[in-house]
């Protein structure tokens, strides 16, 4: 019996061994694949900077010469591109950076300071290549940045990723929300002949990891409804012009890749693939379509209520926070509420003014009143993205001498001289085990998730995007218009149209020269996120707000200066501050005119108004608790000023 | 052969089967340990440089254990009590185990319950706060 159970263990031991070797074996075709284009790409790589060495002198032809060369190489990357994106996104911005430096905050390191990003590699070295006077040392410092960011994809952890077959589908997913944000606008491809070409070679490239994918992974494939939806995607591009305006942004998303987003997504359930990575942060494995509120998680708007899942404790939440948004309560004077500026009756922001009144109720404040709807799908608030979730965001509007001017321990106490108050927020003291008493966090936790409810509207963009229903030729034609020719998508990206970018991990920040006023007579001197953050590159820079229910939400820009999306657009058209005479330091808009005629600009518009929610707006509270104390009851619903 | 084979995946189902057990039985007493805890007076270790914390940061440091036990008790000891005589105990994390945010995504058993729609930055830093210096129980994680 002991002889036999030995020889059991041993050939079970044979085995295992056998099957672990098969198995990397299996595995081979994917990861070879890899690694030959890897080793082509250095080889490329290498051979740049030889013809560079080369030249005693950058003249125009050699020039040329490198461009060209250059613009192989970018080719030879572009299936590499959906490895690099999502296994080391620091190196790849080393090899093919978009901007010269960039300041990033990131969802999971929020609480951390900003920290400067500095990008190299093709695209800025094709930049550079542009400029007059070209010093080869620095053009060669871009470059050797990309090789040197190279062998990061040659460690063993970048192998052990590659064979577990996870990474593959989470990889896949970056691809596609890419292809849907990225990789048609030329966000990263300043040569716009060449955005679609290397389109082209990249759904290509990467069809040939799918085979290799499938062949070393038979029982997590990718399906045939994948590959043939894929196929039917190559096969529309292949028909699209090369022009860069003229391709079909709209049709390519809407039936190509939001599909393959979700049958990726399914793939992902089916195979229960969860990640170890900080890129899928905040995206959320159970939407089936780029055009959903569902697709990340950007702000949590509970706060301190965040585990409640008891559906009549949500209602008193509700109805608590519906109260205290109305109640000048929360102000110094008794006098301010948040509908004060943020009209429910005008998308949560105030339309008839640039500027909101300050609390003496005599001068106007810098920055223009931001709707809330879709304040969520932020990861920083405040144009200057000062806060860095909603709660504390709430707490310092009330505190700001400017706005509410009121101190958090008499806000508590008024309102907890208010019966209904008091006995809500006991009742639901049981939620918060943390708390033994009411704090000044439950009175915010309160007001954020009511409000929070009216982002969870869709548009009949999205509608037009999940194919639930159709949408105007002109619509469509905006759409590919702010995809492409007038370059909008480059900043705002789907689904909110703001500046969270796939894998949605971060605000981004753009300095784009908005005027002090409409005669454009100087930059406006609000410095924006320098006063958070003060670094040379970050003056004037203001967080991309969404394109969501703008034809309701002006005025616009971080100060109002513009009442109609008409002069936004002609702002944009005209390049900006400096296409406007301004002297704009670092704008990361191009200065030049985007040649919009007055048909585009139409198309663009009606556009933006396809992106108007189907909010349901309610009614004001009839009245509000009544306090213990007499002068407190005078206060109207919704303030006075 | 067959046999042989029958028998192995009879073996490996009983482990299974015996941890899934296991695992249930512990679910079942959160109820139970959360009494354990508030039984305990709550005492932490204080932080290496408590010389020099004023009262106020005492209080604060405190303050979060305490915190951080009840979010402890509410969300990870399901998973993470062992049983040990009947008794629940907190096991000890090493130091590098209790890294912020990536406790959050490292392991595949927390991408559901210690998202931040779950567990905000600030009940994070509270149970790791109490975890790093709670009186140690002796049983490794
Ligand atoms: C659904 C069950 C579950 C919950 C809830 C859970 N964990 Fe875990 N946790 C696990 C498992 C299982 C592992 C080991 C995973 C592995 O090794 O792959 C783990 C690992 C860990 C580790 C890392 C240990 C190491 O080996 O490095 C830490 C630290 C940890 N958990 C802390 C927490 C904290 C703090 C909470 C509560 C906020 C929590 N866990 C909630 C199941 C859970």
């Amino acid at each position: 019996m002991k002889k036999r159970l030995v020889s059991l263990s041993l050939s079970l031991l044979v085995f295992s061994i056998i099957f672990s070797f098969t198995k990397t074996n299996e595995h081979q075709t994917y990861v070879l694949n890899f690694k030959n284009k890897l080793a082509l790409f250095e080889q490329n790589e290498h051979e740049l900077i030889d013809l560079i060495n080369q030249q005693n002198q950058l003249t125009n032809s050699n020039i040329k010469i490198i461009k060209d060369k250059i613009l192989l190489i970018r080719k030879n990357f572009k299936g590499l591109d959906f490895w690099f994106r999502y296994l080391a996104p620091l190196a790849q911005k080393k090899i093919n950076g978009p901007l010269p430096v960039e300041w990033e905050t990131e969802v999971f390191e929020k609480y951390e300071k900003p920290y400067k990003r500095e990008g190299a590699g093709f695209t800025l070295a094709l930049q550079y290549l542009e400029e007059e006077n070209i010093d080869k040392t620095h053009l060669l410092d871009l470059l050797n940045q990309s090789i040197e960011a190279t062998q990061i994809y040659k460690q063993d952890s970048i192998t052990k990723e590659l064979n577990s077959f996870p990474t593959f589908y989470l990889s896949n997913r970056l691809y596609l929300l890419n292809l849907a944000c990225i990789y048609t606008t030329g966000f990263d491809c300043p040569d716009k002949s060449s955005i679609i070409p290397e389109l082209k070679i990249m759904l290509a490239d990467v069809n040939e990891i799918y085979t290799s994918f499938n062949q070393s992974f038979p029982n997590n494939s990718l399906s045939n409804l994948y590959l043939n939806t894929y196929n039917d995607c190559i096969q529309f591009v292949n028909n699209q012009p090369n022009n860069f305006e003229q391709f079909d942004h709209f049709t390519f998303i809407r039936d190509h890749i939001n599909p393959l987003f979700k049958i990726n997504q399914e793939h992902i359930i089916k195979n229960k693939v969860y990640s170890k990575s900080l890129m899928d942060y905040s995206l959320n494995k159970n939407a089936n379509s780029i055009f959903s509120k569902q697709l990340y998680n950007g702000q949590n708007t509970k706060g301190i209520y965040l585990r409640v899942i008891d559906e009549n404790a949500l209602t008193e939440i509700n109805k608590l926070g519906k109260l205290l948004f109305y109640d000048p309560i929360l102000s110094g004077n008794n006098e301010r509420s948040c509908a004060s500026c943020h009209k429910p009756t005008q998308f949560f922001t105030d339309t008839t003014i640039s500027t909101a009144i300050q609390f003496n109720n005599q001068n106007a404040l810098e920055r223009n009143t931001p709707t809330l709807i879709n304040a969520p799908y932020n990861h920083l608030i405040m144009a200057d993205g000062k806060h860095i979730d909603l709660q504390l965001q709430t707490k310092g509007v009330i505190t700001s001498n400017l706005e509410m001017n009121a101190n958090q321990d008499s806000v508590l106490s008024k309102i907890l001289s208010c019966k209904e108050y008091d006995e809500t927020l006991q009742k639901l003291l049981k939620y918060t085990p943390t708390e033994k008493t009411v704090k000044f966090d439950h009175i915010i936790s309160a007001i954020t998730y009511y409000y929070s409810q009216f982002s969870n509207y869709d548009a009949p963009f999205d509608a037009a995007m999940n194919k639930q229903t159709d949408i105007g030729e002109k619509v469509k034609n905006g759409y590919n218009l702010f995809m492409g020719k007038a370059a909008c998508a480059t900043c705002h990206f789907a689904p909110q149209f703001n500046g969270v970018k796939p894998p949605y991990i971060g605000s981004e920040f753009e300095v784009i020269g908005v005027p002090e006023n409409n005669a454009y007579t100087s930059i406006s001197n609000d410095l924006g996120r320098y006063l958070i953050n003060p670094a040379k590159e970050t003056k004037n820079a203001f967080r991309t707000g969404t394109i969501r229910n703008a034809a309701f939400t002006k005025p616009y820009m971080h100060n109002g200066v513009f009442s109609t999306l008409e002069q936004v657009i002609d702002f944009y058209n005209t390049g900006g501050g400096n296409g406007n005479g301004l002297h704009v330091n670092n704008q990361t808009l191009p200065s030049d005119s985007l040649l919009l005629t007055e048909n585009e600009k139409e198309n663009l518009i009606l556009f933006i108004n396809s992106l108007t929610e189907k909010v349901i707006f309610e009614p004001a509270p009839k009245k509000l608790p009544k306090s213990n104390l007499k002068y407190l009851n005078k206060r109207k619903i919704g303030g006075s000023y | 052969m067959k046999k042989y084979v029958l028998v192995f995946f009879s073996i490996i189902s009983i482990i299974l089967i015996n941890c899934k057990v296991k695992k249930s039985k512990i679910n079942l007493s959160i109820v139970e340990s959360n009494k354990v805890a508030n039984a305990n007076p709550t005492i932490y270790d204080m932080p290496e440089d408590s010389l020099t914390m004023t009262d106020d940061k005492k209080k604060e440091f405190k303050e979060s254990c305490d915190r951080g036990i009840i979010i402890y008790n509410t969300i990870c000891a399901s998973c993470h009590n062992k049983l040990i005589d009947g008794k629940q105990v907190v096991p000890d994390f090493s130091l590098p185990q209790l890294m912020d945010y990536e406790i959050r995504i490292q392991y595949p058993s927390h991408e559901d319950r210690l998202k931040e729609n779950n567990l905000t930055i600030q009940e994070l830093d509270d149970v790791v706060n109490y975890l790093r210096y709670k009186k140690k129980s002796g049983v490794h994680f």
